[in-house]
């Protein structure tokens, strides 16, 4: 233990978080999104942030359910009828996701729309069928840039898209001459470059605690639990979490954090994760991820499977 | 499965044991904040170049009471900061106050009236028993400045469940109700 926070410190006192020279928040993605960046002249620095923004700008208005003209509304609206062209970064992620639902074998699905519009999570476009019978299966995505629903259903790319998206930003960031720097959208965060950076993950209890990992370089981290999400909807308990297999609710008080190259695979696989619990292992593996859990009796568990 | 064994369990005995990323500890720290931004830099950050004059607008009932029609949110202050750039642009600094946030954002407007920008000047994080506290909410009465802070400066980056930011965005409504009711007509 001694050894580890040692090297902490040493490292925090080596590069102290005031040396992020530009730093910008912007509410996006239907949450906070926040962009530190380092190692470059301040005008190259909010140049790139401003270039960053735009992409992180693109893909909300994309794959946005809630707004009606985005890709998703439009699929949602038609693609079971027709097929609908759609961008292809929205192609793209769709055909991520359903990759990754496969692997899965379905405990990742964004199929599951109908669920978060029935609870109250997403908006009631009088177009998104009220059962869902369709999954991921059902898209058919061998028309590119074309998609077709072969069943009814609707798609919400929120457990996916802003991983997506942080990925896409610091793209742009390194692209623009930027050395260093944390994307971070509302939880869903990459680092990038050389420099050490510390992450801290809020305790699954939402008490303000949180747990600080020993700084780390080049890595994404999401995390998903329930505790800003678990609500009462018609006198029954539901949360943002959806288990596909089954369209119930997940009401686990854990807290799982996914660590990945591919903020979008983190993002994604902690769905995975929240919903297996340790059974998750093969997975992780296979996507070369590590995974921590969070009990709210303040156990955790970590998962390397990253290195193996 | 196959590698379940391969779980660690993690206690604070451990914590040398683990290769990257180490958990170091539980930090018992009841908030955290960030400065992103001074009024005069989001006024930079949303239109360069251009200068400023303050507006000063204090809402009536009766406007109060529009606002409130057009965007579903009721106006929460008679008075709001607003800044007029030269090119006919407005800046509005509004604050708006979630569950455990507490965050203060910049609007550009366009001459046209489109919404131009948004970008988070602060933004702070507390919990049940410091709100309740006097002295904590005082601190973000009026405030647009860069204050010191000496929260959980250390905290940078948080990975946690998605915050929504509904807050932000009833806000911004309730703004661009107020260039159509108020400022549009200056």
């Amino acid at each position: 233990m001694n050894s580890s926070f040692a090297k902490f410190n040493e490292v925090r006192r080596a590069c102290p978080p005031e040396e992020i020279s530009g730093r910008r928040a912007r509410p996006l993605l239907g949450t906070l999104v926040e962009i530190s960046v380092g190692g470059a002249r301040e005008k190259i620095l909010h140049a790139a942030i401003e270039k960053a923004f735009e992409r992180i700008k693109l893909v909300h208005d994309l794959m946005s359910f809630h707004d009606e003209s985005s890709d998703v509304s439009r699929l949602n609206r038609f693609a079971h009828r027709r097929w609908v062209s759609i961008h292809p970064l929205t192609f793209k992620v769709l055909k991520m996701a359903q990759q990754i639902s496969e692997e899965t074998n379905g405990i990742f699905d964004c199929a599951i729309a109908n669920h978060l519009v029935r609870w109250q999570y997403l908006p009631r476009w009088n177009f998104v069928p009220r059962s869902g019978k369709g999954t991921f299966r059902d898209i058919d995505l061998s028309n590119s840039p074309k998609v077709k629903f072969q069943k009814p259903l609707a798609i919400d790319l929120g457990g996916i898209a802003k991983g997506f998206a942080v990925d896409e930003a610091v793209r742009m960031l390194k692209s623009s001459g930027v050395f260093y720097g944390v994307v971070n959208a509302g939880g869903d965060l990459k680092i990038f470059g050389k420099k050490k950076q510390a992450v801290a993950i809020r305790s699954p209890r939402n008490d303000g605690k949180f747990i600080s990992l020993v700084p780390v370089s080049e890595t994404s981290v999401a995390t998903s639990a329930g505790y800003f999400s678990s609500k009462i909807c018609r006198g029954r308990k539901v949360s943002a979490m959806v288990d596909p297999r089954k369209g119930i609710p997940l009401l686990k008080r854990w807290s799982v954090s996914v660590f990945a190259d591919s903020c979008m695979i983190a993002d994604a696989l902690t769905k995975v994760v929240f919903a297996l619990g340790e059974q998750s292992a093969a997975f992780m593996s296979k996507f070369k991820t590590s995974a921590l859990i969070l009990y709210p009796n303040n156990q955790m568990r970590f998962f390397d499977g990253r290195t193996g | 499965m196959a590698f379940s064994h391969r779980w660690l369990w993690v206690s604070k005995k451990s914590f040398g044991l683990l290769s990257v990323p180490g958990i170091v500890l539980v930090v018992s720290t009841p908030g955290f904040a960030a400065v992103y931004l001074t009024v005069e830099e989001a006024q930079q950050a949303i239109f360069p170049g251009e200068s400023f004059s303050p507006v000063s607008v204090i809402l009536s009932d009766e406007q109060q009471k529009m606002i409130k029609k057009m965007s579903g949110v009721p106006a929460y202050t008679k008075k709001q900061k607003v800044w007029r750039a030269t090119q006919g642009g407005y800046l509005i600094v509004d604050q708006v106050i979630g569950k455990h946030e507490f965050i203060t954002y910049a609007v550009g407007i366009n001459p046209d009236g489109s919404v131009r920008q948004i970008e988070i000047m602060e933004y702070r994080e507390a919990y049940g028993f410091e709100i309740r506290q006097k002295k904590w909410r005082r601190q973000f009465a009026g405030k647009t400045n860069r204050s010191p802070l000496r929260l959980n400066s250390d905290i940078t980056n948080i990975s946690g469940a998605t915050l929504s930011c509904r807050h932000i965005t009833e806000g911004v409504k309730r703004i661009i109700a107020l260039y159509e009711f108020v400022l549009r007509k200056i």
